[in-house]
């Protein structure tokens, strides 16, 4: 068989799993400076480092099938990380909208009622479902 | 799911990579089917069971199997 230097070799695939350590770092390192700043630039490699480890994570077709199956894991945990702020948001606006129209059927201040303005910091939430990504991959190739 | 990856594996001297490059699949692939960390796919297992020559239900141990 001649040799085809586009499929992917053990060490290929393995690298893969490697990559899910060095993703997992820089994520959780691109996650605490949300919380601790950093300097510009180190935010700015943080995350080159994060989005490209995790694009070629997504959509690389060059692992194995047990990758593709922490992959998935990894997949549903980043959801649940968009999700779940969204779903405690939508709850906490539902008790929001009870007090106002409460206020305005009390005071019949109509001006009270100026809608519901839910602000979910966008970067935190991407920076958390970065993390979780790989969180859930670790999570379940090191779950016995 | 229980299988005897790990004997077969010894049998014929293989490490974890060598055989991972016979099924075109990473080493920590085959370290988590032989810890039962990882259920391969219909596709891999009959791969396995070719390359040992033997059947699926030789190699990897259904518990369900009598019930």
């Amino acid at each position: 068989m001649p040799y085809n230097p586009i499929v992917p070799t053990e060490e290929d695939r393995s690298f893969a799993h490697f990559l899910k350590y060095i993703g997992f770092l820089a994520s959780f390192f691109f996650l605490t400076s949300y919380f601790f700043p950093v300097s510009a630039g180190t935010e700015k490699i943080l995350m080159a480092m994060t989005s490209s480890i995790l694009l070629t994570s997504i959509f690389s077709s060059r692992f194995d099938e047990h990758y593709y199956n922490l992959r998935n894991e990894g997949c549903k945990w980043a959801m649940a990380a968009i999700i779940v702020p969204l779903l405690i948001s939508a709850l906490l606006s539902v008790g929001s909208l009870s007090d106002k129209l409460g206020l305005m059927l009390a005071t019949t201040n109509n001006s009270e009622i100026n809608g519901i303005t839910l602000i979910i910091d966008a970067v935190l939430m991407a920076k958390m479902a970065c993390f979780a990504f790989y969180a859930g991959v670790i999570f379940k190739s090191l779950r016995p | 799911m229980k299988n005897n990856l790990k004997v077969l594996r010894a049998m014929r001297d293989w490490s974890q990579a060598e055989l991972a490059g016979h099924l075109d699949v990473s080493r920590q692939a085959i370290n988590a089917i032989e810890t039962g960390k990882y259920d391969p796919s219909l596709p891999l297992a009959f791969k396995i069971a070719r390359l040992f020559e033997q059947n699926i239900e030789e190699i990897f141990d259904d518990e369900f199997a009598g019930g």
